[in-house]
């Protein structure tokens, strides 16, 4: 297994090698190559403007030093020279020429290898050497160490030190554990266990009493004008009227065909020029259970010549069916550019023996459902033509051949109010009932607001005064002078006091919840201990009402922000057409047992995620310079 | 259990004594090949740009742990050991084997205390060296584990005699299910294809190297704009498991924004997404004929992202009942 595994190594080593460098006989510099004297020496022009690393005149001059097991050591400017020697070959290119940055995260992260222990011993040095290890491509490695100018002892060093880093990183991605209180932590963020207490306003109820009074014509007449969601139920889409001249040459009887052909022969060459000419349609129709003798199976010998076949050889009766035929549908639409009328269409059609299909008023909608045969393409083109004009030529859908003429066309418009009068009355009570319902709920929580003023007013109001004081010592001590300025001071100083009567309001809030429920005969809901579910439940599957609304308040994500005793504005809710005052009476940490053993892997892998992020973190840009306190030599 | 049980003793016995006397002068091995041996039974690499991450849930525990054993029993002594005894730790931490895990963590500490995994390797998140750490890690999960019940998923097992075949027109593809795992949406599976309800529909979906996606009944009509929003009029409830999502394996699609599995349409991956772990549900594992579906994920594809040339999903052979 050892072998196996380091010979592969070497294998990859090889690969990486070969890659890498240029070949020996092209020379190392664009210099070498015939034809260019005069050009700089593998240089882009783009990178003379980065600092090169130079041979350093006194190499045992210490570059900077850094900490390891809590010891300062150093990095010599001859020992950095060394390591940009052996990584210049391999990670600097002419585009990207190797920074003197990273050949010190090199040196930093193999200084941090070694201290681990990870140093390749002279033996794993050995074990990891291609030159050792696969004799065979021994000549073939020297070579290229003298294209690069290194010699072999750099090269070792090279995949030895590399080697010994990539141990280090692989430690480290070993070393991520997710203890299950992290992943407990994580998962009850979003499973905190809701009770609520609620009071909910239904549109149902107001609209059987709505219903008892029809609407007047100008609470109608408003009502059309003003509501843009009836706006869109009433408007009639753009419809047009056309004709499509259809041909599908499948539909044409073989003795029809043979008639047609009577002594004419097609020679394999003219079919070859029609299938070359129209390759791409046509290969799309070659029918499903013919396609796998185009792809012999794999595994197997292959079979003999004679056996193989080619698109066109499947094709080749479709393409002598299509050139008898073609010419139809070409000669009812050259006629067909001189047409004025339907009538001229459906004549040039008929003289070739070929369907009409004829649009009358029709929607985009409905064309797409009734002749979806024909293509989307069709549809998009004939509604955004012109009423007269004709199509751009004869048009193909897999083997149906069409060309279509558009007569008119009606852009969508709203209909006056006349016309959909009749139609109002329903819409209306319904939205007018959903409306009240919600006005409903709103004079309800504001009734609890005023409730609460009742003990709050005076902490108001003090707030209030605070508030101003605030403004005042800010705008004195910033010496404001300007009346924007001024103003834009005492407005955040007032959304300050807002937010703090909001405070000290929702903090009484439950006290007068529960009394003004009472008082104003309202029935109190509850439901919980549920945690929340959003993206957990498609609500339009749900056929219960009642369950619905639970779904929906499970689901709200102005309950999940509130605090335990907290009372929420009047929430909406469109699909059972409901309005909630919702009040939190406990919002509590679960229970452990309650996450399932899918939950436990699902939030661990979350965790791991993250854990395995701040890992990698440790190899990138400067990190090493930071962790090992590298300070350089000034 | 077998497994576990051999490598407690053998972990007891390198615990205690601190080295394995009884080795053969033959069956002794250069530290060289030791630490390149260690290397290789590594369960997890350092992940490069673009890789994807190896989650616990998708290793091998068991085998990771038997390997980085066998290397340990024979390491005594050399300076491979610390390295072998903190990976058998972290191994034993991930596959549930706590007070394991801490023995293991604390011998490394009083027996190598100056080894830099007990001085200088330091936690990113904590600052503290990695066996402390690690030891750490085991006694907050022992006392976590005291109070609280943490339940395992049952490591899945290919079923062979659930051997299906696809008839794809671009050749056959041979599947089988889990036994233990994911066994509605496996009966689900079963139940349409022998009533023919994937027979004649499109792959409609591929990505070259990534995804082949099929099972939509509306893709039977060439209507290229509604494939892939057919179903049979029902979804599956979701069963996740420790299957990752590797090359090979067969998912049940679910789509953006739906809490449940789709009730027909299923995707074969050409490559591993764990991204998709605990998303979507796997519940199938190609075993033969991957490469028919790497080659017809490889076609041109039109707009809708479908093959240019159709392949259809002519039928589907299920396993005859003994």
């Amino acid at each position: 297994m050892t072998r196996l595994s380091s010979r592969s190594l070497c294998l990859v080593a090889l690969a990486f090698l070969v890659t890498l460098a240029p070949l020996p006989a092209q020379g190392n510099d664009a210099a070498d190559r015939p034809g260019a004297p005069g050009r700089a020496v593998g240089v882009n022009p783009a990178s003379r403007q980065l600092p090169t690393i130079e041979k350093p005149a006194d190499p045992a001059r210490t570059r900077g030093t850094y900490f390891l097991a809590n010891e300062s050591q150093k990095v010599t400017e001859g020992e950095f020279y060394d390591t940009y020697l052996i990584l210049k070959p391999h990670e600097s290119t002419p585009q990207r020429p190797l920074q003197a940055q990273q050949v010190l995260e090199h040196c930093l992260l193999f200084k941090e290898a070694e201290d681990m222990g990870f140093a390749l011993s002279d033996e794993e040095k050995d074990l990891i050497n291609p030159i050792k290890t696969t004799p065979a491509f021994t000549d073939a490695i020297k070579q290229r160490l003298q294209a690069w100018e290194i010699t072999e002892a750099q090269y070792v060093r090279y995949l030895s030190e590399k080697r010994a880093i990539q141990r280090l990183k692989n430690w480290y991605a070993n070393s991520v554990r997710v203890r299950s209180s992290e992943v407990f932590d994580i998962w009850k963020r979003d499973n905190l266990l809701y009770s609520v207490s609620y009071v909910e306003f239904t549109a149902d109820a107001l609209e059987a009493d709505l219903r008892k009074t029809p609407p007047t014509e100008e609470q109608l007449r408003e009502f059309y004008k003003t509501n843009p969601q009836i706006q869109n139920t009433m408007r009639v889409p753009t419809s047009i009227t056309a004709d499509i001249v259809v041909f599908d040459p499948a539909s044409v009887p073989a003795e029809e065909i043979e008639r047609l052909r009577g002594s004419r022969k097609i020679t394999r060459k003219e079919a070859l020029s029609y299938f070359l000419s129209n390759k791409e349609r046509l290969v799309r129709q070659i029918p499903s259970e013919d396609r796998p003798k185009l792809y012999p199976p794999p595994g197997e010998a292959p079979p003999p010549v004679e056996e193989l076949f080619t698109p066109f050889m499947l094709l080749r009766l479709q393409i002598d069916r299509e050139m008898v035929l073609g010419d139809r549908i070409q000669k009812a639409f050259d006629a067909s550019e001189s047409a004025k009328s339907s009538a001229d269409i459906k004549a040039a059609a008929d003289a070739q023996g070929l369907e009409v299909i004829r649009l009358e008023k029709t929607s985009r909608q409905q064309t797409l459902t009734e002749y979806g045969h024909l293509g989307p393409s069709l549809f998009t083109a004939l509604f955004n033509a012109q009423p007269g004009s004709l199509a751009v030529g004869v048009q193909f859908n897999g083997k149906i051949q069409f060309f279509w003429r558009l007569e008119d066309k009606a852009v969508s418009s709203l209909p006056p109010f006349e016309d959909v009068s009749d139609s109002l009355a329903d819409p209306w009570f319904k939205s007018t009932a959903f409306q009240r319902a919600q006005g409903a709920a709103k004079d309800f929580l504001q009734k609890v607001q005023d409730a609460v003023k009742t003990v709050t007013g005076d902490r108001e109001a003090e707030i209030d005064l605070e508030a101003g004081k605030k403004a005042a010592a800010e705008i004195e001590r910033q010496g404001l002078k300007e009346t924007r300025r001024i103003e834009i001071e005492r407005q955040k100083w007032r959304a300050w006091g807002e937010n703090e009567k909001r405070i000290v309001r929702s903090k009484r809030m439950p006290e007068f919840f529960a009394s003004v429920v009472g008082k104003e005969g309202h029935k109190l809901r509850d439901l919980g201990p549920f945690s929340f579910k959003y993206g957990r439940i498609q609500r339009g599957e749900l056929t219960d009402q009642d369950e619905s609304r639970r779904a929906f308040l499970q689901s709200s994500f102005q309950i999940k922000a509130l605090g335990p005793g907290h009372v929420s504005q009047a929430l909406s809710d469109v699909l059972t057409q409901t309005h909630f005052v919702v009040k939190v009476d406990s919002k509590e940490e679960p229970p452990f047992e309650r996450m399932s053993a899918i939950d436990y892997y699902q939030r661990r892998m979350a965790a791991e995620r993250q854990t395995t992020f701040t890992t990698n973190y440790m190899w990138t840009g400067f990190q090493a310079q930071r962790r090992l306190k590298w300070t350089p030599n000034k | 259990m077998t497994l576990k049980n051999t490598i407690t003793a053998l972990l007891a016995l390198v615990l205690v004594t601190g080295t394995v006397s009884a080795q053969d002068e033959e069956e002794k091995i250069s530290p060289a090949k030791l630490m390149l041996e260690l290397e290789a039974a590594l369960p997890r690499k350092a992940p490069k740009a673009g890789q994807p991450v190896g989650f616990t849930h998708s290793v091998d525990w068991d085998k990771a742990i038997e390997k980085i054993g066998f290397v340990l029993a024979r390491s005594s002594g050399t300076k491979v050991e610390p390295h072998a005894l903190f990976l058998l730790g972290c191994c034993l931490f991930n596959s549930h084997e706590i007070e394991q895990a801490k023995a293991t963590f604390e011998d490394l500490k009083n027996r190598f205390p100056k080894h830099s995994l007990c001085t200088s390797a330091t936690d990113q998140r904590t600052g503290k060296s990695l066996v402390d750490q690690g030891i750490e890690d085991c006694a907050d999960e022992l006392q976590f584990r005291a109070t609280n019940k943490v339940r395992k998923l049952p490591r899945p097992e290919l079923d062979p005699e659930s051997s299906t075949t696809l008839h794809l027109t671009a050749g056959n593809a041979t599947i089988q299910f889990y036994k233990n795992v994911a066994t509605k949406h496996r009966e689900n599976f079963l139940k349409l294809a022998k009533e023919g309800f994937y027979d004649r529909t499109r792959v409609h979906k591929v990505i070259a190297g990534h995804i082949v996606h099929m099972g939509d009944p509306n893709s039977k009509v060439r209507n290229p704009e509604r494939w892939g929003k057919g179903s049979p009029g029902y979804v599956i409830d979701n069963e996740f498991s420790l299957v990752s999502h590797k090359r090979g394996t067969v998912t049940m699609w679910r789509g953006s924004g739906r809490p449940s599995s789709h009730g027909s349409q299923f995707q074969i991956l050409l490559k591993d997404q764990p991204h998709l772990d605990f998303v979507q549900t796997p519940f199938a594992e190609v075993v033969d004929g991957l490469e028919v579906i790497e080659t017809l994920s490889r076609q041109s594809r039109n707009q809708y992202e479908a093959p240019v040339v159709d392949c259809f999903l002519n039928g589907i052979t299920v396993p005859k009942k003994k």
